[in-house]
């Protein structure tokens, strides 16, 4: 048991969970998580197969099995009769609003109806002719900086890149991103009282362009979702709603962090570094095994059931969390899982997850990796950490670094 | 050889396209929903490496004179 002397009282374990499963691993606050999130979650699956932890995880309040083995992991995505995403995301609720996030926060039938409308829009083909903005965009925060001799990647590069990116889906003036980076920033790790703040001002500022939107339509993304249908009807408010929110939340701090991983990587590593800078055709590869090696993310299900599944037996309702880096980094899948290995293949890795709820964004993430990676081992020249950085992740469902300084020669 | 998409095993990562677009071809939503086909000669080791990157193991490729394998 942990030292509750400065946590406040300790959360209750369900009765229905034996002792000998119990783990007390807090993601909000385990030291060896943020020391080094991949590393720490690879020690829990060496010590056991499952756990149940009693620390509540985000906003539902409740604790949650965790499961460490890859077939386990993915076998529980791909069941979502089983295992419903529905309601434990309650954004909309945390103030007092009747929407949720649509699509991850929606079970089948209803689910595919979504998603119908959704993939059309974001699948490779779609996405394909957003090269050239992402690119430019990438060009556009990289130009100041090739005056200096170093920055804080996270705040000129991680952060802003995907939101401009964002502000391209949804058509909106460039001089909105700090606002937004901003607001991000609080939602996702705000203290609870500025989270609620910051939620409110994000859901009224995206009301305000929906309306805009349906007054005068535009062939930005947002405008398309507006003209769809769904069952015979339009969209209600509710759903915009819902949609908007999920289109701002999945795809902004999950490639900021993904970005931090993968720029420390490479900044660790003047070799592997080199090798891209040489030849970009291996870049896809290696944003392929950059992905495979820092999985930010970790999902979360819900039994819809009393259910006996890998050797523990789960009640109805109970949560369950899912890092899937423990599938991308599965021993039993993956050759070496600890070494980034660029030329590696096959390389199925989990890092947009697995089953229906398959990341929307991921064929738009993977071009904004692909073009951050390409712009700084074209137009920057070599880059380090700079001496003395230390770089620290936070955060429980989507772990990030606080900060990554970047030093390089002036050219 | 011979390969086919288990049912509603599709969700979408696009990987087989994206290793072997010339054997694995998505429809407009980005999903692998392709009828059972016979993967053309010459293209084999290219089926087996595009069935092998997808993350949810949803194509099956089948030899005339084998077991399905998932191609592991």
């Amino acid at each position: 048991m942990p030292n509750a002397a400065d946590k406040g009282p300790l959360p209750e374990v369900p009765s229905h969970v034996p002792a000998e499963l119990v783990e007390w691993f807090d993601f909000k606050s385990d030291e060896g998580f943020h020391a080094d999130p991949h590393h720490r979650l690879e020690e829990l699956r060496r010590k056991r197969t499952v756990f149940f932890t009693p620390f509540s995880r985000g906003l539902t309040g409740l604790g949650t099995w965790v499961f460490t083995r890859g077939k386990d992991l993915r076998a529980i995505l791909q069941d979502p009769e089983t295992f419903a995403s529905s309601g434990i995301r309650p954004f909309g609720k945390a103030i007092g609003d009747t929407w949720s996030l649509i699509p991850i926060d929606v079970d089948p039938p209803m689910h595919a109806k979504y998603r119908q409308i959704l993939n059309p829009l974001f699948s490779p083909a779609s996405i394909k002719p957003l090269e050239e903005a992402i690119a430019g965009r990438a060009s556009e925060l990289t130009a100041p900086l090739r005056e200096s001799s170093g920055c804080e990647f996270m705040e000129s590069f991680a952060r802003p890149f995907p939101v401009s990116i964002f502000l391209e889906l949804f058509g909106l003036p460039i001089a909105e991103m700090w606002h937004l980076v901003e607001l991000n920033k609080q939602i996702i790790g705000g203290a609870p009282d500025r989270q609620v703040v910051a939620i409110k001002t994000l859901r009224d500022y995206l009301r305000g362009e929906l309306a805009s939107r349906r007054a005068a339509p535009r062939n930005d993304i947002i405008s398309q979702i507006i003209r769809a249908s769904v069952d015979g009807r339009s969209f209600n408010d509710d759903e915009l709603m819902g949609l908007s929110f999920t289109l701002f939340l999945a795809g902004l701090d999950t490639v900021t962090s993904t970005l931090s991983y993968v720029f420390r990587y490479l900044a660790e590593h003047p070799i592997q570094q080199g090798r891209l800078r040489e030849d970009q055709e291996l870049v896809p590869h290696a944003v392929e095994e950059l992905l495979r090696s820092f999985n930010v993310i970790t999902t979360g299900r819900r039994a819809t059931r009393d259910v006996d599944f890998g050797g523990v037996h789960i009640k109805e309702g109970d949560n369950i969390a899912l890092p899937v880096s423990l599938i991308s980094r599965d021993p039993e899948e993956f050759a070496d899982p600890d070494t980034v290995d660029f030329d590696r293949s096959p390389n199925r890795h989990a890092a947009f997850g697995n089953g229906i709820h398959r990341c929307l964004g991921s064929h738009l993430a993977r071009r904004e990796l692909l073009a951050a990676v390409r712009e700084w081992t074209t137009h920057m020249p070599p880059y380090v950490l700079s001496p003395s950085s230390a770089p620290r992740s936070s955060g429980a469902s989507v772990v990030s670094l606080n900060e990554l300084r970047l030093s390089w020669s002036k050219q | 050889m011979r390969f086919r998409v288990k049912e509603n095993a599709c969700v979408g990562h696009a990987r087989c396209a994206t290793v072997a677009p010339e054997v694995y071809v998505l429809d407009d939503d980005g999903y692998l929903r392709m009828q059972p086909t016979v993967v053309p000669a010459g293209l084999e080791q290219s089926a087996l490496r595009g069935a092998r990157a997808c993350p949810e193991r949803a194509i099956v490729l089948e030899d005339h004179d084998s077991a399905p394998s998932e191609g592991r």
